[in-house]
């Protein structure tokens, strides 16, 4: 017999979702926007938001044990990189991800 | 004949209580109609008997949590335990679910004594399961052992004949193999353990109840010479996946069925051959375990001929899309019938930038390490949800 392998839900490795969402470090405002997001590349300084390119919200399977609630925002950073992450509004955590 | 059982009181409970990860809580799990459900096992602390009905239960005991059977689920749990024994034992015999014999002729000796048995033995089958060994000379007398064992123990019933009647005379006469007109009978006369019954003359009971009387009191002297009858190898694969995400639309799950039958396919066992038969289960969100069963019209040696012809099958079915009653939280796949390839004529002139390509993957998964050769492919691709969206899996050459 094939055994199952007996590891934990998503970590299949012949089945992997692209995209999944990467836990990040963002500061936000008084309002809870993003200000700046801790340097994903290592060793430097926190990279300020220069400017919010866009907002969206991700309300989904709400009628699940597990609902979707994630707000977007598409930022430009003060150095020129365009990156997209969000607020899990279930749990509260940042993560990046590609729109 | 030294035999094994493994006693594991309360499938289902266990089964739930592993699925949903559950603690010492109070539990019961009921099944029959909505408008009468019956009880169909429960918590021992809560002392309440199977059949009988849910409103006594909850007017016992309101605080108990309840769960509906999932009969499938639990013999799929069941099916799985014996898939894991037939690897580790000469021989398995099935006697329902939640009750095996084990054939462990010289096991002892090469784990190095009866302590190394007993470790090999519980290793077995996982703690979750609460599983309770007895070994003996002969399947009644491993079975009483391992009624009298507690939890995860081992218990051995005594090979000298009189010290296994004393044991065995203390034994509840209810463990005997008899119909319940049978029992009946016993307890109408008073006969309520293995030692009433040895002190009975052999002749009145077969009397009385016939060849199972007979054999009755045998047993209950501990002659017990009914031989194991294993299930024959298991001539199946099967593998199972748990979903990301609960597979909602036909592209999870197709792509989930692809990634299992690929898998599937590649199995040593499976090289040059075909399967005749493939069985689906899968756990599916807030309803009972969903299940479903073909045999292929030729057998099919390949994953993708496999997976197009059970998507086609699985199309035509009602309802929801392909006969799934709800989202997909986990989906296991067995194989069967397995045997040789049906012969295909081959094309006169060979393909040979497919056999070109063929050989450079082979080439190229000799040199690189782990699963390194993955293609994309489209799961949701309409999905909000952008991990949704898009998969990685293993990538085979046409």
């Amino acid at each position: 017999m094939v055994t199952h392998p007996g590891t934990a839900p998503g970590a299949d490795p012949l089945y992997r979702p692209l995209n999944l969402p990467r836990p990040a470090t963002v500061r936000t405002d008084a309002r809870g926007l993003p200000r700046a997001i801790a340097d994903t590349r290592g060793g430097g300084a926190a990279a300020a938001v220069r400017a919010l390119l866009d907002a969206w919200e991700l309300d989904d399977e709400w009628w699940r044990e597990d609902p979707i609630r994630r707000r977007y925002f598409r930022l430009l950073l003060a150095d020129g990189r365009v990156l997209t992450v969000f607020c899990d509004l279930v749990g509260g955590s940042w993560f990046r991800q590609d729109g | 004949m030294f035999v094994c059982c493994l006693i594991i009181s309360h499938l289902p409970l266990r089964a739930e209580r592993i699925r949903h990860r559950l603690g010492p809580e109070p539990l019961a799990i009921y099944e029959g109609s909505a408008w009468r459900p019956q009880l169909l096992d429960a918590d021992p602390s809560l002392r309440a008997r199977p059949g009988i009905t849910l409103s006594r239960v909850l007017a016992e005991q309101p605080e108990v949590r309840l769960l509906p059977a999932d009969p499938v689920y639990y013999q799929r749990c069941w099916s799985r335990i014996l898939d894991r024994l037939q690897q580790l034992f000469p021989g398995v015999e099935d006697d329902g679910p939640g009750c095996a014999y084990l054939d462990i002729a010289g096991l002892e000796s090469l784990y190095g004594g009866p302590a190394g048995l007993e470790r090999y033995l519980r290793g077995a089958v996982a703690d979750d399961w609460h599983g309770r060994w007895g070994l003996g000379t002969g399947k009644f007398n491993a079975r009483c052992a391992a009624v009298r064992s507690r939890a995860g123990e081992v218990s051995r019933a005594p090979s000298e004949p009189a010290a296994l009647r004393a044991f065995l005379a203390r034994m509840p006469a209810t463990l005997l193999p008899l119909d319940d007109e049978e029992q009946h009978l016993l307890a109408d006369f008073g006969l309520k353990t293995l030692g009433d019954l040895a002190a009975q003359p052999r002749a009145a009971l077969r009397a009385r109840l016939g060849e199972p009387g007979a054999r009755a009191w045998d047993l209950s002297r501990g002659d017990d010479s009914e031989p194991l009858r294993p299930l024959p190898p298991a001539e199946t694969l099967a593998a199972q996946l748990e979903f990301p995400f609960p597979a909602v639309s036909v592209g999870a799950f197709s792509v989930g069925l692809l990634t299992l039958l690929q898998r599937l396919y590649r199995h040593p066992r499976l090289a040059g051959r075909a399967a005749g038969h493939i069985a689906l289960t899968g756990q599916i969100s807030d309803q009972p375990t969903w299940s479903f069963a073909y045999r292929f019209r030729t057998p099919v040696a390949g994953a993708e001929a496999a997976h197009e012809t059970l998507l086609a099958v699985l199309s035509g079915r009602e309802p929801g899309p392909l006969g799934l009653p709800g989202p997909v939280r986990d989906l296991r796949v067995e194989l069967g019938q397995l045997g040789p390839a049906p012969t295909i004529q081959g094309e006169l002139w060979s393909k040979s930038r497919k056999a070109s390509l063929r050989s450079a993957v082979a080439g190229l998964r000799r040199r690189l390490p782990g699963e390194a050769l993955l293609r994309v492919v489209e799961v949701e691709p309409w999905s909000r949800i952008p991990e949704r969206r898009q998969a990685l899996i293993r990538f085979t050459a046409p």
